[in-house]
């Protein structure tokens, strides 16, 4: 009868574990497919530039 | 119920569980991939990334100065150190704009000013001689290197070139007098250098002068 109960507990061990390998192995699963999801590049396409001076009036007259 | 048969019950439902465990890990490791051989497979894609910028210097400027007068009509001002014609003389500047390809695909590169050489310098309209407002594209890059590759237009003007007349083939002003296209595959990581030279004229107003040169990109480059 001793051995009889131990093959039942061997049995129970068996569904734990079984339980436990089914919730992880789709918890993994999840993570694998979600991982390099959603990546966003940002696009720059135009940039500006200046260009300037200051005129002074010519002491000679000519400007203005 | 004898213990026997609450022995088989129990052993039935582990087979049960042992035997969905089983197909559950199938379907999953199938949506995930799995590896058949040692060689592995990974495939991805990269969006295009479409950017330039005017990174290492986005101004030029010359500060103040006058027309002497006693020496000429005008005088003459670019990027490249020169400062003729002038007294007191503006700032020299040695170095034009730098515009940087800093995206992961080569583009077709368009400049556009916001003003012809008129505008920019004056007067409007010329009297004793024009004004002139000029730019020139160059690989600044260090060599050995292609700023622009092959394509339908490549690294066009390299001399000094009116903005009113950026078509560099010596016909009339198209429509968009402003704006060219200067490089049609402009590469990766590379530096276009953009000199600007202006003439000006004795009689230009006497006013804080500002243009806004705009370099605009457009993919794919051909």
């Amino acid at each position: 009868m001793d051995k009889e109960k131990v093959v039942v507990t061997l049995l129970l061990i068996t569904i734990i574990l079984s339980l436990v390998s089914v919730i992880v192995t789709f918890s993994v699963g999840d993570k694998k497919v979600d991982s390099g999801r959603n990546t966003v590049i940002a696009s720059d396409p135009d940039d500006t530039a200046s260009v300037s001076l200051v005129v002074q009036p010519s002491s000679s007259g000519g400007a203005g | 119920m004898q213990f026997s048969n609450v022995l088989m019950v129990v052993a039935v439902i582990a087979v049960a569980l042992a035997v969905f465990n089983l197909g559950s890990v199938i379907v999953v490791q199938q949506s995930t991939g799995f590896a058949s051989s040692d060689v592995g497979n990974a495939s991805l894609s990269v969006a295009a990334s479409v950017s330039i910028n005017f990174t290492q210097r986005d101004f030029i400027n010359w500060g103040s100065g006058a027309v002497d007068t006693s020496a000429g009509q005008f005088a003459t001002l670019n990027s490249e150190g020169t400062v003729s014609g002038a007294s007191p003389a503006w700032n020299t500047v040695t170095s034009g704009l730098n515009l940087t390809n800093d995206g992961n695909v080569n583009v077709r590169l368009n400049l556009s000013a916001d003003k012809d050489a008129i505008g920019f310098i004056g007067p409007s309209p010329p009297v004793i001689t024009a004004p002139w407002y000029q730019w020139r594209v160059s690989n600044a890059s260090q060599l050995p290197s292609i700023v622009c590759g092959t394509g339908t237009t490549q690294l066009n003007p390299t001399t000094y070139t009116n903005v009113t007349c950026f078509d560099g083939v010596g016909t009339a002003c198209a429509a968009d007098v402003y704006a060219r296209e200067v490089c049609s595959n402009f590469t990766i990581g590379k530096i276009m250098e953009i000199d600007v030279q202006v003439i000006i004229p004795q009689d230009s107003p006497p006013t804080g002068k500002q243009s806004l040169i705009t370099a605009t990109a457009a993919f794919p480059a051909v």
